[in-house]
């Protein structure tokens, strides 16, 4: 072999370790990746508040994560706990599946702790690849915001068989909420009605033989007193009176109930049907102008009435539509004055207890 | 024919370079040179002086460097370009490196250098924590995490840097730094927000009538996250509360139209910018109102980055002839927002 030869052959041979050396250079080596679709909510976004917290993250391809840290410094220069921000020691977790973003509740079970600005989750089933997670650090305090306002980075890594993570923004501003206020106004409405012009007459002629009763009027209140409202009423002549006969039917005694008896002279007030309509209020008459066991007065029932407001009905809380009928009703005996103007004036008034 | 042998007396030398060193043995100085040479130590460093060598001149390609002279033959071998990773563009603050040992022994102990030019005009040096610091710092390839390589941490977001490496052998001299790599940290995460007024008041609620609050809410939504953001809102009450009165006016979950019901509160998203939406329950119209939670429901959202997004919404309220009476009823709506990177 000439030295040509050997020359020519060495050069060969030198260009061949050069290729391979650029080869060994080009190769291709395995790197950490990042965690996307991630995100961390403060569900109190204020200044020096403290309040739980949400984290969704979804792996890489690198399956086996037993755990995960969030530091909340992150890489800032000026950091969560540099701005007086803080991680509670003591951390409660559960996973939650959803949390608007299709996740996988955080499975095995895990628990948490924190330590300077680090919130350590381990107990985690290893996690899959490409699949996203979420929790909720649940503690009310797990983290107290900053008491200045700004942008903090937190830093979300995988630990245990994957090593994966990810920087975040969360916001931290001076006020995060909106106090609502409203007032809505008292309210009563108070009527009576049913009988034309406020007038009830006797159906017919008083008679000894029988006791009679007017068609009556009705009493209708709506109001939104919570407690409820109240009605009284009072006689202008404690009784039905006549001018002609200078007679007056005298009411019974007011305020006790009492029954008339045909040919025995009385008068008497009663409630003789309530309608609740709507409203979280229930009415009922009083004893006395009702049936005397809280019902409803029957026929020839009720009570006397005079010149002193009586109590007759009440309800325990708001009405729309409460609705009594008022009836009167008297009886005579076979000495009763004759009188075609045997009349009376009752005065009905309610009032709403706010 | 001189001119040819020059070059592969060159060449020679090269792939002697090459063979130097293997995990057995490794050959310190074999150098080809006119003169004789000699060698001398002491217990921190080696020498080999030689005579009538060639200029110690560099050639070198973009993954090679080599100098001649057999000085080079007992320096470890010039490590290539090192493999940069940032992740993907998540990694806001750091680079991860993988040292390219280029056949060293494994004892062969490396210094990184970094710098934000690919003239290294300011460079500086990976420390053992990952932090770039002034002083050179020499660490084996296992040290500096073998094939998984470390992170060099502290690094500015969205900025490019540059590394290389040298390397270094028991008590020869180091090599020059080899080829440069570089790559480009990520954008750094952001998210504005805003919510205003913080006070809203509606005055008297007539029984039988819809009323609007006095003002709208206003929102406003920056962020670069690449998946998005929403906009939150969770009441102390699932409506406007009075606790003297002991009652609360609301609509039954998930909403409800103010102008059919004989009494409610609710909230209404009026309007969103692109690509902000509104979401259901709170996109209805006219006095159709979503309902109040008391855990967070999403009231505007987007899948991508919100460039000055804006947003508003509004309160409606409706009292009955028997909603109870009182001058308190009140509700603390707390919005909140979160971005998806």
């Amino acid at each position: 072999m000439t030295i040509a030869t050997i020359n020519r052959l060495k050069f060969i041979l030198a260009v061949a370790l050069l290729l391979c050396a650029n080869l060994l250079l080009l190769t291709a080596r395995s790197s950490a990746a990042s965690l996307t679709n991630s995100y961390i909510r403060l569900n109190r976004m204020k200044t020096a508040t403290a309040t739980s917290v949400r984290v969704v993250f979804k792996t890489t391809t690198n399956a086996g994560a037993t755990g995960l840290t969030i530091d909340f410094n992150g890489a800032d220069s000026t950091t969560w706990v540099g701005q007086s921000g803080s991680v509670n020691a003591t951390q409660t977790i559960a996973g939650v599946a959803g949390c608007d973003a299709s996740a996988t509740a955080l499975p095995g079970s895990p628990s948490a702790s924190g330590s300077g600005s680090v919130v350590t989750v381990t107990g985690v089933t290893a996690l899959s690849a490409s699949t996203t997670y979420c929790f909720d650090l649940t503690s009310s305090s797990a983290v107290t915001t900053p008491s200045s306002a700004g942008e903090f980075h937190p830093v979300i890594t995988e630990t245990g068989g994957a090593t994966d993570s990810t920087t975040v923004a969360v916001r931290v501003v001076t006020n995060d909420q909106v106090v609502v206020n409203a007032v809505v106004p008292p309210s009563f409405n108070f009527q009576i009605g049913g009988c034309a012009s406020n007038t009830d007459n006797f159906s017919a002629n008083l008679s000894s033989g029988s006791v009679g009763a007017t068609a009556g009027c009705t009493v209708t209140v709506n109001t939104n007193a919570t407690t409820g409202w109240f009605a009284w009423a009072a006689d202008s002549n404690t009784g039905l009176h006549s001018t002609q006969a200078s007679k007056t039917i005298a009411s019974t005694t007011p305020g006790t109930n009492a029954t008339l008896s045909s040919g025995t002279e009385g008068y008497v007030f009663g409630i003789s049907a309530i309608t609740q309509g709507s409203g979280a209020g229930t009415t009922s008459a009083s004893n006395a102008y009702g049936n005397g066991a809280g019902g409803v007065a029957g026929a020839a029932q009720g009570s006397g009435l005079d010149s002193t407001l009586r109590l007759i009905a009440s309800s325990t809380g708001t009405a729309n539509g409460a609705q009594l009928t008022v009836k009167e009703s008297a009886a005579i005996s076979a000495i009763t004055p004759a009188g075609n103007d045997y009349t009376d004036t009752i005065t009905i008034i309610g009032a709403g207890n706010f | 024919m001189i001119g040819f042998a020059r070059f592969m007396i060159s060449g020679v030398v090269l792939s002697l370079a090459s063979f130097s060193a293997s995990n057995s043995y490794q050959l310190n100085n074999y150098g080809i040179n006119s003169g004789g040479s000699n060698s001398t130590a002491s217990s921190t460093f080696s020498a080999n002086v030689s005579s009538g060598e060639a200029n110690g001149a560099n050639t070198g390609a973009t993954t090679y460097t080599a100098k001649s002279g057999s000085i080079e033959a007992q320096q470890a071998n010039v490590p290539g370009a090192p493999t940069l990773d940032n992740g993907g563009g998540g990694y806001i603050n750091k680079l991860n490196f993988i040292i390219n040992t280029s056949s060293n022994p494994s004892d062969t102990t490396y210094v990184v250098e970094v710098a934000t030019d690919s003239g290294f005009s300011s460079p500086q040096y990976v420390q053992t924590d990952g932090t770039l610091g002034s002083t050179q710092v020499f660490q084996t390839y296992s040290q500096w995490g073998s094939g998984t390589g470390t992170f060099a941490i502290g690094l500015n977001a969205a900025t490019t840097y540059w590394f290389k490496v040298a390397a270094m052998q028991g008590k020869f001299t180091a090599t020059a730094f080899g080829p440069s790599a570089n790559a480009t940290t990520g954008n750094e995460p952001t998210l504005s927000f805003s919510l205003s007024p913080n006070t809203l008041s509606f005055g008297n609620l007539n029984a039988g009538s819809v009323t609007s609050g006095p003002s709208n809410l206003s929102f406003t939504l920056d962020t670069n996250a690449a998946f998005g953001a929403t906009i939150y809102v969770a009441g102390s009450n699932t409506g406007i509360h009075s606790t003297a009165a002991g009652n609360t006016i609301a609509v039954s979950p998930p909403s409800g139209d103010l102008s059919s019901l004989s009494e409610g509160f609710g909230l209404q998203g009026i309007s969103a910018s692109s690509p902000l939406s509104v979401q259901s329950p709170y996109n209805g119209a006219s006095n159709i109102v979503g309902a109040i939670y008391t855990t967070f429901q999403p009231i505007f959202s987007s899948s991508s980055s919100v460039s000055s997004g804006t947003a508003t919404a509004g309160l409606k309220a409706k009292a009955s002839a028997t909603t109870p009476a009182a001058q308190d009823y009140t509700v603390t709506l707390t919005f909140v927002a979160a971005a998806s990177y």
